[in-house]
């Protein structure tokens, strides 16, 4: 029922006007009933002009948009560039045609508005795969022959709910994360807590897929490194 | 032959899924040093658990009405 109601207000007369007052007109709906919709009824309720469902994509979604948008352009710039790319959606909306996931379809817009931007700017973020503060894989770690000269120490919380219950090294885990670079941080976040593919994320990023894979595994070094000092210390 | 330094290169490209080759040379490498075991084991716990409690910023409600309500001025 509520499907219907929604699609009468995503009606093709309506939905072809980019504005919301047009369209907004006897359509309101409650938050509650829109957190719990899924993203059809979302972005129809979104077309159909509700403040709430354009309020509660970009809560779903913004930070990962800044995420992409800071590992193109750069920090400074990332949230002028995402809040762009929400225009940009807002006034494609009606002609998205869902195939890709409203996430995927939004990462794509925030993507090229970031290398749209980079251009115009001329700021070219070189890709850093560098280790960064990591120190796991350090020049000392191996011989001459690629065997382990310092060999991986063993740690006393070795398995996953032993990890889990340590709050203190969450919060090192979190700190660290903050702390990564930019295209480190986006990629780590996109494969790791999004778990999107490699394909996809060396489109959002404008990196090579390898690169993509060496963006994710320095990132894990980097997280590796924080929890096998925390092992040792019990500190970050 | 796949050296450890080797093994710790690649080590995420065998966890997220590696090509046939790839994997075959890493099992190898793994079956026989117990200190690449040892690493693999622990780079998955480290994925495992940054990606449970990795506690992303999320934009709050006020920030993202502030957001829409930027959207609806300018359209």
């Amino acid at each position: 029922m509520l499907y219907y109601a929604l699609n009468a207000f995503a009606s093709p007369g309506l939905a072809t006007v980019s504005g919301w007052a047009a369209t907004k007109k006897g359509f309101n709906l409650s938050a509650s009933t829109l957190l719990n919709a899924d993203e059809h009824a979302l972005l129809d309720a979104a077309i159909a002009g509700s403040d709430e469902a354009y309020t509660i994509m970009v809560e779903r979604y913004h930070s990962l948009m800044v995420a992409v948008a800071a590992a193109i352009v750069g920090p400074s710039l990332a949230e002028d560039v995402a809040q762009d790319a929400w225009f940009s959606a807002h006034r494609a909306l009606t002609k998205f045609e869902r195939r890709a996931s409203l996430k995927t379809w939004l990462l794509r817009i925030v993507s090229n508005e970031a290398i749209t931007r980079a251009k115009r700017e001329s700021r070219h973020i070189a890709l850093d795969c560098s280790p960064s503060d990591s120190s796991y894989l350090d020049d000392e770690r191996f011989s001459g022959n690629g065997h382990w000269a310092r060999k991986p120490s063993q740690w006393h919380l070795d398995t996953p709910d032993a990890l889990m219950e340590e709050v203190d090294l969450h919060r090192c885990i979190n700190k660290t994360l903050l702390l990564l670079p930019p295209q480190q941080r986006a990629a780590f976040r996109l494969r790791d807590i999004e778990q999107a593919t490699f394909e996809d994320i060396s489109q959002w990023l404008g990196v090579s897929a390898a690169n993509a894979r060496v963006l994710v595994h320095r990132a894990r070094l980097t997280l590796l490194d924080v929890i096998d000092h925390y092992q040792e210390t019990g500190q970050c | 032959m796949l050296k450890c330094k080797d093994v710790s290169q690649r080590a995420s490209e065998y966890l997220d899924g590696a090509d046939r080759p790839l994997k075959w040379q890493m099992r190898l490498h793994l079956a026989m040093c117990s200190n690449c075991r040892r690493f693999v084991r622990h780079l998955a716990l480290t994925r495992d658990l940054a990606s449970k409690v990795g506690d992303v910023e999320s934009c709050s409600q006020s920030q993202s009405r502030k957001i829409v309500q930027k959207l609806r001025n300018k359209s």
